[in-house]
């Protein structure tokens, strides 16, 4: 039976939190602390970024600075989120062993069975959906992230005990206050939690207890607990915090591909929120909620006129369900201005179809 | 055209063990990442990498990579200093799944060791030795 380090870091700050399992990445892949699974709960409340992402596109950062929250740049990928103690962190810091296999697939499916198997003993039907989700009928339940630091595999993630939606929505930066309250009604829809699917949220450490037996019993590893090593301690000081308490770390130039035009806010899985501007002779401006390609529901805004007024709506009603491929949204288009006889002085179809299709880049 | 296992690896092509592709052209080099990298890696969503004018040494990061599953390091394959890059897969790095060895090109290097650097990497031509690094690369990736 493999025998595997367990650290139960307790509740500690939002930095030790998000970073400390870099430190212990860096000893296992030196060889000098063995594989390692923490659990902990942030001791307070902060917002993470992910790793190519733009801070002030992303994030109102004022909001965040008058609330008192820090912001940390993750070195993994995906979008910014609200954290806090509401939530319990896995991370698993593993090389060469079978029970994390280095395919990427292989290792989420293999150690999101943990996860899975944690809620259903706390009571919730929850199930593993590739790639790397857990949802309780069709909702997110906890999100996980995946990486590599030289040789050590590095899977984290998280049991959600209860959901601030508000603060989820609210610190993410936004084209208004409408596109906000749409945005968290989709993650009301989307994400959910412990408390919402049980009535009320189990302790903290009954969490913590209960992951650990499945990790033990599922993955047949063996968890001693123990201390970090003062190695690790050192190199969280000396080497991640300064990384990553640095403006240069935090203010990273993003990449181009996450400056794109318009606004697209990951919401769960495939679920995005997503707004795009179209300029044509008048200003188009799409919002939409996508699954994938497919449009769950759409607004078309503008200061172009269409007449009769009440048209659009029924444009947004057609556009429902259907996937963002060119000669699909033409289409519709098309349909649209037959059985509705509108006219839009200015704005042709195709102008609606591009506004339409400048989705596509964004998702 | 090589194809392995349903992967395309141009025979007029040079590859480093890191997954980049090297085209020899006029005294510059084109790198992009490979087909079979970009299919194991999924669809492409962020391509960051070093400036124009930047040095980069042959096995060092020259940017990173993310897809939906993860963020990677992506290597220079050969020393030399950064002449362009391509703002459209920057900008849209899903182009590389959808045309590694064409629109997918990454950057344009002006090499300072050309010849001595591409005895190092992989020739197109050698068929044999693409797929034993390409098994070797599928085993210890689990795929």
């Amino acid at each position: 039976m493999e025998r595997w380090r367990l650290i139960d870091l307790g509740r500690p700050e939002p930095l030790v939190a998000q970073t400390f399992y870099e430190a212990v990445a860096e000893a296992v892949h030196r060889g000098t602390s063995p594989n390692t699974l923490i659990m902990l709960q942030p001791g307070s409340p902060y917002v993470c970024l992910g790793y190519h992402q733009d801070l002030e596109t992303e994030i109102d950062v004022d909001l965040c600075k008058e609330k008192g929250l820090p912001v940390i740049r993750r070195s993994q990928g995906g979008g910014a989120t609200y954290l806090d103690g509401d939530q319990v962190f896995y991370q698993i810091v593993a090389k060469d062993s079978p029970v994390v296999p280095i395919n990427v697939e292989e290792m989420f499916k293999g150690l999101l069975a943990v996860t899975v198997e944690t809620y259903r003993r706390l009571g919730v039907e929850a199930e593993f959906k590739p790639l790397n989700d857990v949802v309780v009928g069709g909702r997110k339940i906890s999100g996980n992230g995946a990486g590599m630091h030289e040789s050590a595999s590095i899977l984290v993630g998280n049991v959600i005990l209860d959901l601030d939606y508000d603060m989820m929505a609210g610190v993410l930066r936004v084209p208004d206050e409408k596109f906000r309250d749409k945005m968290a009604k989709s993650m009301r829809d989307w994400v959910t939690s412990l408390r919402r699917e049980l009535g009320h949220s189990p302790s903290a450490e009954n969490v913590k207890q209960t992951y650990v037996a499945a990790f033990k019993e599922l993955l047949g590893v063996e968890l001693v607990r123990q201390e970090p090593t003062e190695t690790e301690w050192r190199a969280f000081h000396e080497e991640v915090k300064p990384r990553h308490t640095s403006s240069g770390w935090l203010y990273m130039e993003a990449p181009p591909a996450s400056l794109r035009e318009g606004r697209a806010v990951k919401i769960a899985g495939d679920v995005k929120f997503v707004e795009a501007d179209h300029k044509a002779r008048k200003l188009i401006r799409v919002r939409a909620e996508m699954k994938g390609k497919a449009i769950l529901s759409i607004q078309i805004r503008g200061d172009f006129f269409a007449i009769p007024k009440e048209a659009t709506s029924e444009f947004e009603k057609m556009l429902r369900g259907v996937e963002l491929e060119e000669h699909s949204v033409l289409d519709v288009v098309r349909r649209f201005y037959r059985d509705t006889e509108v006219q839009t002085p200015g704005i042709e179809p195709k102008d609606f179809t591009a506004a339409i299709m400048k989705i596509r880049d964004l998702i | 055209m090589v194809k392995i296992d349903g992967n395309e690896f141009p025979e007029s092509l040079y590859y480093h063990r890191d997954h980049v592709w090297v085209r020899v052209e006029d005294g510059k080099v084109r790198v992009g990442y490979n087909d079979w990298a970009q299919e194991a890696a999924g669809k492409l969503v962020n391509l960051n990498t070093r400036k124009v004018g930047r040095p980069v040494k042959a096995g060092k990061t020259l940017g990173t990579v993310e897809s939906g599953k993860w963020v990677g390091p992506l290597k220079a394959p050969i020393s030399g200093t950064i002449v362009e890059l391509n703002e459209e897969v920057l900008k849209n790095p899903s182009l590389i799944n959808e045309d590694p060895y064409g629109r997918g090109w990454i950057a344009l290097f002006e090499a300072t060791d050309l010849e001595a650097e591409l005895k190092d990497l992989i020739k197109g031509s050698d068929k044999e030795t693409l797929e034993a690094w390409l098994r070797e690369e599928k085993a210890k990736h689990g795929i």
